[in-house]
């Protein structure tokens, strides 16, 4: 288990998670007025918004990968050791950004225009889900860090 | 190739994390309708003073779109000062309107969130429609201030100097001068509820005199009394004070799902349980407060006559305390039936008739609503209840709700003795009022 903490495995599964999820939650969440109001913007407004939903997912993992790696090769060229350890925050830095812009859109954000609602409904609540699906997926496998070590 | 980078545009500028007006308006610089754009970006951001940038490139004699973002941001936001800005005209909006749109569906409570809470509480009071709990409308100064605690005349150490040596008895109170200082704190007297809990003590001491004439007292006892009577006229915890939307509010959790998966469209029966919910929580304050009235009520006759426990002070105290009752009537009245009130109804028998009764009263109210648009909520209140009580039987028919006569036969809980089907009338009906208009914002 702490081998897999400690190795590449946990960053890529921890961002598939985050693309999955957001895609996941894209097509079978239940629709919202936002949803509803993409068609009042034309049809030029349903293809650019449709091409970004499907591209959300996909731009926030690779982001999330690349941050990851940053951190990672800044941990290795300070040579810090504690790699099973620092996987997982430097993870949840990694998904970050994601879970604090999707909280910011659905939880905080009014609704008070048609282009917020439909920010908030078609793209703040996928990247919300995905983000704390990644995230709760990092902690949960970090339990295994509390495992004790075979000597 | 374009639609691509706007696509990237918009979605880096999501992990921004800041607010979407900041990003819509830093866009509406460049795209070709700069002024729907300012708008759109003003009223997310709830911020008048976006509006400003509006151009009305279209119109000559007025600006609409430029009108039109201080009525949306006041309709939103319930903040009437963003109305300020409204030059109105031609084709326009006026700032009437803006002010209707500001004040519908709102209360002054919503000026707590909003950029400057005093300007919008200042808006409120100046449309004369108050400034809410907590602070008072300054006509001299045209501002909502909180109420200052003036000195009054029996707190002054040079009068009441001269009084003490005077007040020997109950029966001396109107001749030692303490009337007249009374009288003084009641004339400068603008809080309602201290006016009203200084007249009522007034008029305990003077029924006091005539039948406690020979009881003795200091000017001290006199003024704990006075604070005694004051306090149970404070309103601080009133059910009127309370809030049916921090009864109702949910949890972060529900929250976020209502957020992500949407809410369940209210229907007629979740309506009723919440009106019931809010019925409950107001009947467990009001025991609170019965408790305290009951105390308040032991503690004037204890200031007077004393702690001592033979039957010549009971005696006395009972005199005390019922000439405090008939004068001060509710402010120290225990009717003690709130717990019977909140058993009855939560008897899961029972509570399909409770719910039966929530229901008529929404069903009745939004009936009256649209028959008189024009009515207050005070009105339709009223009206409510009249039209509910008037008819019981005559309910909707095949509703879903069980009938609920018998519960308004019953008439109140203190009259109901060991009957389970009654209801506290001081409280069911003023939770009805809250969470109907909590209802109505919500939606």
């Amino acid at each position: 288990m702490r081998r897999f903490l400690a190795s590449a495995w946990f960053p890529v599964i921890a961002c598939l998670t985050l693309l999955l999820g957001t895609l996941g939650a894209t097509l079978w969440l239940p629709p919202m007025p936002g949803n509803e109001a993409i068609s009042a913007g034309g049809p030029e407004m349903e293809k650019v918004v449709t091409i970004g939903t499907w591209v959300l997912g996909p731009v926030a993992a690779l982001v999330s990968f690349c941050i990851i790696a940053v951190f990672n090769g800044i941990r290795r060229l300070l040579r810090v050791r504690q790699v099973g350890l620092l996987h997982p925050i430097v993870i949840v830095v990694g998904l970050g950004p994601w879970l604090a812009a999707g909280w910011q859109l659905v939880m905080v954000e009014p609704r008070f225009t048609p282009a917020a609602l439909v920010i908030i409904d078609v793209f703040g609540r996928p990247l919300l889900v995905g983000s704390l699906l990644a995230a709760a997926l990092t902690l949960i496998l970090s339990l295994g860090l509390l495992l004790p070590t075979k000597r | 190739m374009r639609r691509f980078a706007l696509i990237a545009a918009v979605a880096a500028t999501l992990p921004l994390s800041g607010c979407l007006g900041d990003v819509m308006e830093v866009l509406c610089e460049t795209t070709p309708d700069s002024d729907h754009c300012y708008q759109a970006a003003a009223v997310q951001q709830a911020e008048p003073e976006t509006c400003d940038k509006i151009e009305g490139k279209d119109f000559t004699v007025s600006n609409p779109p430029r009108d039109k973002c201080f009525l949306q941001i006041a309709q939103n936001t319930g903040d009437p000062s963003a109305c300020d800005g409204v030059e109105g005209g031609f084709m326009s909006y006026s700032k009437e309107e803006c002010l209707e749109g500001a004040f519908r569906n709102h209360s002054v409570e919503d000026c707590a969130s909003a950029d400057d809470p005093a300007k919008c509480r200042n808006a409120w009071g100046a449309a004369g429609k108050g400034c809410g709990d907590g602070w008072t409308w300054d006509r001299q100064k045209g501002v909502c201030d909180v109420p200052k605690d003036e000195p009054t005349e029996t707190e002054n150490p040079f009068e009441n100097d001269k009084v003490k040596e005077d007040l020997k008895s109950i029966g001396d109170v109107g001749t030692s001068g303490y009337m007249q200082l009374l009288d003084w704190d009641i004339e400068h007297e603008t809080d309602p509820d201290r006016l009203a809990g200084l007249q009522n003590y007034k008029e305990f001491l003077e029924s006091s005199s005539g039948t406690l004439e020979d009881l003795s007292t200091t000017f001290d006892r006199l003024q704990e009394l006075k604070k005694l009577f004051i306090d149970s006229y404070d309103p601080k915890d009133s059910i009127e004070n309370m809030s049916a939307k921090d009864i109702l509010s949910k949890g972060a959790f529900d929250r976020m799902k209502d957020r992500i998966f949407g809410e369940d469209p209210p229907t007629a029966r979740s309506q009723a349980e919440d009106a019931l919910t809010v019925y409950e929580k107001m009947l467990e304050q009001q025991k609170d407060n019965d408790f305290m009235q009951q105390g308040r009520l032991g503690r004037v006759s204890e200031t007077l006559i004393g702690q001592a426990k033979d039957k010549v002070t009971g005696d006395l105290k009972e005199s005390v305390e019922d000439i405090a009752k008939t004068v001060a009537g509710d402010a120290f009245a225990v009717v003690g039936i709130v717990d019977h009130a909140l058993s009855s109804f939560q008897e899961a028998a029972q509570k399909e008739m409770f719910v039966g009764l929530a229901a008529a009263y929404n069903r009745q109210r939004d009936s009256l609503v649209q028959a008189h648009p024009d009515w207050s909520a005070e009105q339709l209140h009223a009206a409510t209840v009249a039209g509910v009580k008037a008819n019981p039987y005559e309910d909707v028919p095949n509703a879903g709700f069980v009938k609920f006569g018998n519960i308004l036969e019953n008439g109140d809980c203190k009259d109901a003795g060991s009957n389970p089907l009654c209801i506290d009338n001081r409280v069911f009906w003023t939770a009805m009022d809250k969470t109907y208009v909590f209802a109505q914002k919500s939606r």
